[in-house]
């Protein structure tokens, strides 16, 4: 740990993965506590996965055809922004069993991710760092892309936090006011979306539910109103990623795996400690 | 209560409205009226059709036939008028929410009003607030409350809306008894100023303050109460109360309104226990 703090003054890499991480926890924190509460998160599973394609097309296409302007960054936004509407179409218009598309598009997107990288000549780590992320190896123009995906992430949804608010909580009430459910249920998967795509630059696309939901589910316990488990969920994300780089910092482990690891923990004692101060309020009654 | 020959405004029209599910009727040729501040229950037997007719009021289906207006509009368009009061134990009970919050989103509008609320919504939410007695709790999760408790936060929400009529889906399901009189006082006192509409699973004898009953069970018969007079049986439900006549209202389905038989067959039982017989049922 100690020596992950030494490092950090005289590694650009190191200041970078701290600047993505906590840039990321901000997004994660917020709409994360969204995705928990609408429990929407194998959704933003679907989308996560569904990334692989976009990053492996991109990948192809700028090694391949020469796009050299097009990085996996760039596929990953398009993706899912692809993913977030065909799930939001679906949903509304209601023909087809959600969880049936969340399926099909979880699997379509690796396998077509997979094959990408396969017809794409050059190392096959790019796969483990786009699974597993790749915290470590974030560039300058990446800090900028995931900084204005931050900013349009958070503006996004302390505008309409009330309208998001009563959506997650009562479809049927909300839409009787006269409010937009459909468009805003689209605009909710779109911000997860958004925030998929900063996440899967911390811990990759395999690990990002959990950095999505834990730190949310954990300020669930603790807050009694959405707005406060969202400081709370991205402080408690902002503490993952930072302890779980430093952790791996000095044995070489795999950043993204500690801090899933890191966060993991956490959720069980807390579950455990609520647990047993439920009962202790039931056995005190 | 509004039985005299006072102008009568009507509230909701329906006329000769029906409606299915995928084929199977759900409503059929159904007609009926409700004026202003009555007090309108909706009794029935479970898959008869009453939550079909509650969500036609609010405008979320809309009839294969015929017509109903909600204060002489479309019901999409009456929304903002009406008061709605959803099934309490319905809700998420882990979703982070305080009692303030959950009555503020009666001042939601779709896009006009992003960002915080105005302190006039603010003021109104805390009024309502108020008058369902439960501003010393406002800050509390919503998820801790008694269901009655949670029944008068999502009344105080529909009354946020400065609603002129309130439809209210059993209000009185998983509440205690002592909850439900505070509840049907509280409505009564409501009544006075809008027009009370709600659906209830079985009330047994009908509370002395509606004005009408909707029998739905497929059709709908509409009938008004008579009050009945035997001090026996007020003295054995420790209040008055009230009970549905049918010998001069056309009942379409006497035979099949599973509602009017058991109202009927309480009727003779609180009979039989007093050797006057109670009222003037025919």
């Amino acid at each position: 740990m100690l020596e992950f703090f030494e490092a950090l003054g005289s590694f650009r890499f190191l200041q970078y993965a701290l600047i993505t991480g906590l840039l990321a926890s901000i997004a994660c924190g917020v709409v994360g506590s969204y995705v928990v509460t609408r429990r929407i998160s194998y959704v933003a599973g679907a989308i996560a996965h569904f990334i692989l394609g976009g990053m492996g097309a991109a990948k192809y296409l700028n090694i391949v055809h020469g796009w050299t302007w097009l990085e996996p960054l760039h596929g990953a936004i398009i993706s899912a922004f692809a993913a977030a509407l065909i799930i939001g179409l679906v949903s509304i218009k209601g023909k087809q069993r959600e969880d049936t598309i969340i399926g099909a598009l979880w699997a379509i997107g690796m396998a077509a991710g997979i094959l990408f990288i396969s017809q794409t000549p050059g190392y096959n780590e790019d796969l483990m760092s786009y699974l597993f992320g790749n915290i470590l190896m974030v560039t300058t123009q990446d800090i900028w892309l995931i900084a204005a995906l931050d900013v349009a992430v958070i503006t996004i949804a302390i505008l309409f936090y009330n309208q998001l608010l009563a959506v997650c909580f009562d479809e049927e009430f909300a839409r009787l006011r006269g409010i937009n459910v459909e468009l805003y249920y689209l605009l909710l998967l779109i911000l997860t979306a958004m925030t998929v795509v900063l996440l899967v630059t911390v811990v990759g696309i395999i690990l990002v539910i959990a950095l999505m939901t834990l730190p949310a589910a954990i300020a669930g316990h603790f807050t009694k109103s959405l707005g406060k488990m969202m400081i709370l969920a991205s402080g408690l994300s902002l503490l993952f990623t930072t302890s779980g780089l430093a952790l791996s910092y000095g044995p070489n482990l795999p950043a993204g795996a500690t801090i899933i690891i890191v966060a993991g923990v956490t959720y069980v004692v807390t579950m455990i400690f609520k647990g047993v101060k439920t009962r202790n309020r039931i056995v005190n009654k | 209560m509004n039985e005299t020959a006072q102008p009568i405004q009507s509230v909701v029209v329906i006329e000769n409205l029906s409606f299915s599910y995928n084929g199977r009727p759900a409503l059929t040729d159904v007609t009926a009226h409700i004026n202003h501040c009555d007090f309108v229950s909706i009794v029935g037997p479970n898959g008869g059709g009453k939550t079909t007719l509650l969500k036609l009021m609010l405008g979320l289906i809309s009839p294969a036939r015929g017509s109903i207006k909600v204060f002489g509009k479309s019901p999409v368009k009456a929304r903002p008028e009406v008061g709605y009061v959803p099934q309490h134990f319905h809700f998420d009970t882990q979703f982070p929410i305080t009692v303030k919050d959950v009555v503020l989103m009666g001042r939601l509008c779709n896009v006009s009003c992003i960002g915080k609320f105005k302190a006039s919504d603010k003021a109104i939410a805390a009024r309502v607030l108020e008058e369902v007695e439960l501003s010393h709790i406002a800050n509390r999760p919503f998820s801790d409350l008694s269901g009655g408790q949670r029944q008068r936060v999502l009344i105080a929400r529909a009354l946020a809306t400065e609603p002129k009529m309130l439809l209210l889906d059993e209000p009185t399901a998983h509440v205690d008894i002592a909850a439900q009189k505070d509840l049907y006082d509280f409505l009564e006192q409501l009544n006075k100023k809008l027009t009370v509409v709600m659906v209830t699973h079985d009330i047994g004898f009908v509370a002395p303050f509606i004005t009408s009953v909707l029998c739905v069970n497929n059709t709908v018969a509409m009938h008004p109460t008579r009050q009945i007079t035997g001090q026996i049986i007020s003295e054995l439900y420790g209040h008055e109360v009230q009970f549905v006549s049918h010998d001069d209202s056309a009942c379409p389905h006497p035979s099949n309104c599973e509602h009017c038989q058991s109202l009927q067959r309480e009727i003779d039982i609180a009979s039989k226990r007093d050797t006057e017989t109670g009222g003037d049922h025919a």
